[in-house]
């Protein structure tokens, strides 16, 4: 079995391409290490970074952005932007503050992306 | 009082040694960079700092100034705290209106009135606009729902505001290709991407994981030919294009939609550059620099999408450290100029930046470049003179991307000639 595939680790987005020969399987084509890792775990379950924007009270605009601290499967990518519609938080908020635990039971957490100062 | 140039009412002067004019990724970094050896004012026509990057919420950003990936609030939040930490004076919600050769800038904002700054030294760093409809001359009605990419954007991601329901992108620009996600994410449903070249405008990794992840349709050599509505866009018309770009009769075909989205590409913003009188480049519509990114007035730099268009923040901060660093060295020492040396573009190279070389103080000098078309195994070839002074061979090289080469001291000090010719030969 042989795929292709583009690294989305980083803008470089090196073209991987990865064979599989019974029990060996060859990566070829990435700059770095991280892309090796990228290519095993887009073949075995794909995830990628959640970022979207939920509503905040009070703040100095009326969105905070925020993202998965970890990737989620890519087919739970939709669902959790719907539960993230859901909430809503209070500024003051700094990068990094916690939004939502273990969002759909992922056991991946939603952070804040910037600060956000009160109104 | 009046000011010097005798058409504002100055209410507020101000001097310093270097001003940043743009508060974006480049204009924050150079400030930075100003800062650790001279006094800095920093001027954002904005309300907040950060430039185009608060409205980017996606993860892309940082991978080899910071070595891990972040998301552009998140990039600009790491140099707005630096910067706030710094003793630089920053003032938002301040538009500079004109800049003359002597370095007067007159700026103007609400609370103060007008500011007339005189300083020593300048960095430009006002970034990039879209273009617009007007200039790619889409024709039909002018009904409300067509937009710029970034400009849904920002009404996405800032103002909370879903700018239609069924959307038609046209142009394969990296922001359109970011929007096209956003659009299904946020509950939209995106008809397809098209593209008037016959290959993608945006990065690769843009078109797999925002079109690719979401089955979005990309129609390479296609174009809107008509819009139609008469107060909301009820649909387009879009067709195939022949190699020189025009609409084959009996290709199109109607799609109903209530929003299109213009992905078509950004212009570096350069009133202020061409006002001061700077030499530009027509090829990348910024100012001409040389490597330490000063342009042709002494003392006034440029860095960022003001320069060229970027593909990747990453680069645009490497370049503004070395604009902000060579400002603040202008303000005490000035700057050597010798020996000037034009960068050339060659065959299969649409602009190379810097445009010229002309200093002896960086250890190595990298040179920017785009190709004009893409191919796989081609050579890159640098060359002055009848000399080869640097090759390597690409596996690939498209437009969207642009190149990289570093060429260092003990090199550059060996050149004969006044004339760094970029080719890139060969591939298929
Ligand atoms: C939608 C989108 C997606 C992108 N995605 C990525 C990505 O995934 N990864 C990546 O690495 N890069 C990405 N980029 C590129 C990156 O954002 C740019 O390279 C970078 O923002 C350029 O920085 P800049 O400071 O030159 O310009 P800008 O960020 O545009 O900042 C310019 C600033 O100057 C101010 N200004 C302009 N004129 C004046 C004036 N007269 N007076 C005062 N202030 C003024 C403006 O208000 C603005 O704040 C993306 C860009 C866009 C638009
Ligand atoms: S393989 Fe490494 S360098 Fe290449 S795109 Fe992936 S992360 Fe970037």
């Amino acid at each position: 079995m042989s795929e292709s595939m583009t690294c989305i680790c980083c803008p470089l987005g090196c073209r991987i391409h990865i064979e599989k020969k019974g029990e060996k399987t060859q990566i070829t084509g990435h700059r770095c290490k991280k892309g090796e890792e990228y290519a095993l775990q887009e073949i075995r379950d794909p995830r990628r970074i959640l970022t979207t924007t939920v509503p905040i009270d009070n703040g100095m605009l009326c969105l905070l952005p925020v993202k998965s601290n970890k990737e989620i499967p890519k087919n739970l990518v939709k669902a959790c932007v719907i539960e993230l519609s859901k909430i809503s938080v209070n500024a003051p908020i700094k990068c990094g503050d916690l939004v939502c635990k273990n969002i759909l039971g992922t056991e991946v957490d939603i952070i804040a992306s910037r600060d956000m100062e009160e109104r | 009082m009046w000011g010097k140039q005798n058409a504002y009412w100055v209410t507020n002067m101000m001097e310093t040694d270097v001003t940043v004019i743009g508060g974006g990724p480049a204009g924050l970094a150079a400030a930075l960079k100003a800062s650790e050896n001279a006094q800095v004012i920093l001027l954002e026509r904005g309300r907040e700092l950060g430039g185009i990057l608060p409205q980017c919420i996606h993860q892309g950003f940082g991978n080899f100034v910071f070595k891990k990936m972040l998301t552009g609030p998140e990039f600009s939040q790491y140099f707005i705290d630096k910067v706030r930490q710094s003793d630089i004076v920053v003032k938002t919600e301040t538009t500079v209106l004109e800049i003359d050769k002597n370095k007067r800038i007159i700026a103007t904002n609400s609370a103060e009135g007008i500011l007339e700054i005189q300083t020593k030294a300048i960095v430009l760093s006002m970034g990039c606009r879209e273009r617009t409809r007007s200039q790619i001359l889409v024709p039909g009605t002018r009904p409300a729902g067509v937009y710029t990419a970034g400009t849904s954007q920002r009404l996405i991601n800032i103002d909370g505001i879903m700018p239609g329901k069924k959307f038609v992108i046209l142009g394969s620009g990296d922001v359109g290709l970011i929007m096209a996600r956003r659009f299904i994410l946020e509950g939209g449903e995106v008809e397809g991407v098209y593209e008037i070249m016959p290959q993608p405008g945006g990065l690769t990794r843009n078109i797999v994981q925002c079109l690719d992840d979401y089955n979005i349709p990309l129609f390479l050599s296609h174009t809107v030919t008509d819009i139609v509505g008469r107060k909301r866009v009820e649909g387009v018309t879009v067709a195939k294009v022949d190699e020189s770009m025009k609409p084959l009769v009996g290709t199109e075909r109607f799609i109903p939609c209530d929003c299109l989205v213009l992905a078509v590409g950004l212009i570096p913003e350069n009133e202020l550059s061409k006002q001061i009188g700077l030499d530009m480049d027509g090829r990348t519509d910024g100012p001409v620099v040389d490597e330490r990114m000063e342009t042709s007035v002494s003392g006034i730099f440029a860095c960022g999408n003001v320069v060229h268009v970027h593909d990747l923040v990453d680069d645009v901060a490497v370049v503004a450290e070395i604009a902000g660093e060579h400002a603040a060295k202008y303000v005490r020492e000035n700057l050597e100029r010798r020996g000037k040396i034009r960068t050339v573009a060659g065959e299969n190279v649409g602009y190379v930046v810097p445009q010229f070389l002309r200093g002896k103080e960086l250890d190595s000098v990298t040179l920017y470049f785009r190709v004009l078309s893409e191919k796989r195994g081609a050579t890159v070839i640098i060359s002055c003179g009848e000399k080869t002074i640097f090759e390597r061979k690409e596996k690939i090289v498209k437009p969207p991307e642009m190149v990289k080469v570093i060429l260092s001291r003990e090199v550059l000090n060996a050149l004969v000639q006044n004339e760094l010719r970029v080719d890139v030969r060969g591939g298929k």
